[in-house]
């Protein structure tokens, strides 16, 4: 595809060169990407400063993204909805220099409840010029669950600490009477502490580094270039969309259940493109669910950009102009737009990938040589805390692992890699044996578990850990793709990606058991506050992806090379791949 | 013909108003029409123009207001 380039005739009339331009984005991003490194260096929390599961983005006087880093495309997706609903119901006046707003809310265009975003405004010479913002996923927020993440949530209430956009600091000084009321209600607050107050330096990083650009250039100019990036970006992906034959494609999928009603849950989606223009439509996915699966419209939203992102130009600058033209359309009240006082704090983890998966189906009737097989779509969330024997200090932690990611006409899948809305990074043993009071015994990819295909799918992990001496932990999880019919689906004739699985071994056992028969939990994949004993072993598997057309047609060195280093057992090759050496 | 109204939230309206159309928050000002003879909220005019041409219909347990929510919406709406 080849874009309509900045330096083309330009209908807006513009007079920035297409160099400086390119060089006034890319001052954006890193503007965005300081703010990140900011974030990781000071923040209290692996899920911060080793998981990176935080955003950062700028934007304009009205709430238009105008630059973002590579963090977490959900939350960045998220972060468009945020801002721009925030400045609506709170009114432009109502900001000051020195402000900084936060916010939770996941009906107010967060993904989920535990995900906190912090909002500054920036002036210049007195003038508002626009905002900065970071978004990042709190660990412990309080809630039924140790970790703010229970599986059995019917309603926001058990799921944690709802905040509505408020001042936390007013001209610079912090609002103590509503931090002392946070700080009241999480499991954690000395983290809490850390990683909020890390947010909102990064803030400050990020309002400085944008005054000094607006120094440089003027805000006349830099608010100008704000609009042409964006009006470049609509008008580049345009032409991919525009690229894209006519036509409805629809896709259907479905979840193997709640967490609440062990009962299959249902999502639809019809997609129209009609020249430039994509309209992406839920209607006929099913009644938002009793459990915590239901994804707010942003998490929707966002899956639908995170796809498109996926099959169109990766060089389109990522801003509100990119987004112009698709359209989504979530019925209230559906498991794809939560209403109050649904649960959602598993919609983000679990259903976003699945509804990123089934863009990526329905396209693939046009697109095959661009979309992806099903991937893992788990985050395989695992949530402990206790006291810590060593510092007797309560901890809690909120543990995602990579999964399979599905295969494409043109490539294997990713092995355990973080679902597609995230873009997170794994914890690595070292840090979480020093935090926390359990042992990795075991780490590694799973034989056989990405589906087969003449493009395999990725494969999927196992880590087995084990609670230390003197430990005691209370643990949650929320797991898919663990049972029947739900496995990641392959692509033209590849094969659905292994299962997932969550496992407990008491103390003195000699196998692994399922939670329901040790424990007698409703579910084995969702189950909320299972206390867990010194010498007691978890095991984790996530989920691999889906393959890619034949196996019987994968070419033979590949088999060969995925025998030999274990991620194809010699069975699996023989009758799968119609492998026939020895 | 529709017209803009601005929605007025008391401090204990902590439930956000969504569009009949997309599902999208309203945050402030909502765009009332009426479709096929009945009174419809949306974030936008084109909105209302999906929402008439598409014959969209809600999904199964979509919740628009009903007889019992006619005072807290006249309420939000800034009618009472």
């Amino acid at each position: 595809m080849t874009p309509a380039p900045a330096s083309s005739p330009d209908p807006t009339g513009s007079t920035l060169d297409p160099i400086q331009l390119t060089i006034i984005n890319n001052a954006f991003v890193n503007v965005c990407r300081e703010m990140g490194i900011t974030m990781t260096r000071t923040a209290f929390s692996p899920i911060f400063n080793e998981g990176l599961d935080f955003s950062c983005a700028m934007f304009d006087r009205e709430g238009n993204m105008i630059g973002q880093a590579e963090y977490c495309p959900g939350q960045l997706a998220a972060s468009i909805f945020i801002v721009r609903w925030t400045l609506q119901e709170l009114g432009l006046d109502s900001f000051e220099p020195g402000d900084v707003i936060l916010h939770n809310d996941p009906y107010r265009g967060g993904n989920h409840i535990p995900e906190h975003s912090v909002l500054r405004p920036v002036y210049y010479d007195g003038e508002l010029w626009g905002f900065v913002a970071n978004v990042g996923h709190l660990a412990e927020i309080g809630g039924k669950a140790v970790g703010s993440f229970a599986a059995d949530a019917t309603e926001i209430f058990q799921e944690g600490l709802r905040i509505p956009p408020v001042k936390i600091v007013s001209r610079d000084e912090p609002n103590l009477d509503l931090w002392r009321l946070i700080m009241a209600n999480h499991r954690t607050p000395r983290n809490t502490w850390g990683d909020l107050n890390a947010q909102i330096g990064s803030l400050r990083v990020a309002e400085r580094r944008l005054v000094q650009l607006i120094d440089r250039y003027g805000p006349e100019l830099l608010t100008r270039a704000g609009n042409e990036l964006m009006d470049y970006s609509e008008r580049w992906m345009r032409t991919e969309i525009a690229a894209i034959p006519d036509g409805t494609y629809e896709f259907t999928d479905y979840m193997e259940n709640d967490g609440v009603v062990d009962e299959p849950v249902k999502f639809h989606v019809k997609l129209t493109i009609d020249g430039e223009h994509m309209i992406a439509d839920w209607t006929g996915s099913q009644p938002q669910v009793r459990g915590p699966i239901n994804t707010t419209y942003a998490v929707t939203a966002g899956a639908v950009y995170n796809a498109i992102m996926h099959l169109t130009n990766p060089n389109i600058p990522k801003n509100s102009g990119a987004y112009r033209t698709i359209h989504v359309i979530a019925p209230p009240g559906t498991v794809v737009n939560v209403v109050y006082p649904g649960a959602s704090v598993g919609g983000n983890t679990e259903t976003h990938p699945k509804l990123f998966d089934m863009v990526m189906g329905a396209m693939g009737a046009v697109l095959r040589d661009k979309v992806s097989a099903a991937q893992g779509a788990s985050c395989c969330n695992f949530l402990f805390g206790g006291t810590h024997p060593k510092t007797q200090e309560f901890y809690a932690n909120y543990h995602l692992e990579g999964c399979g990611w599905g295969a494409k006409d043109y490539d294997d899948g990713n092995d355990a890699t973080i679902v597609v809305n995230g873009n997170c990074r794994n914890t690595p043993v070292e840090i979480f044996e020093t935090r926390y009071p359990l042992q990795t015994i075991e780490y590694s990819l799973i034989t056989d578990s990405g589906g087969a295909g003449r493009r395999r799918g990725g494969l999927g992990t196992r880590r087995i850990m084990r609670i230390g001496a003197g430990a005691q932990i209370t643990a949650s999880a929320l797991f898919d793709r663990t049972k029947g019919r739900f496995r990641a689906w392959g692509l033209e004739g590849g094969l659905p990606g292994g299962y997932g699985a969550i496992l407990v071994k008491r103390r003195g056992d000699d196998r692994f058991r399922t939670f329901p028969e040790v424990f007698g939990t409703v579910s084995a994949s969702k189950f909320t506050n299972v206390v867990l004993e010194e010498g007691d072993e978890v095991l984790l598997d996530s989920p691999g992806g889906g393959g890619f057309g034949d196996p019987r047609e994968r070419d033979r060195e590949s088999v060969r090379c995925d025998v030999e280093e274990g991620l194809v057992s010699e069975d699996a090759a023989r009758s799968l791949y119609g492998w026939d050496e020895a | 013909m529709g017209r803009w109204e601005e929605i007025k939230h008391e401090i204990w309206d902590t439930v956000v108003t969504p569009c009949d159309c997309c599902g999208q928050v309203v945050a402030r000002h909502m765009w009332i029409a009426e479709v096929n003879g009945v009174q419809r909220q949306f974030c936008s005019p084109g909105c209302e123009e999906l929402y008439a041409i598409r014959g969209h219909d809600a999904a199964p347990g979509a919740r628009f207001p009903g007889p019992d929510d006619a005072g807290r919406d006249a309420d939000r709406r800034g009618q009472r």
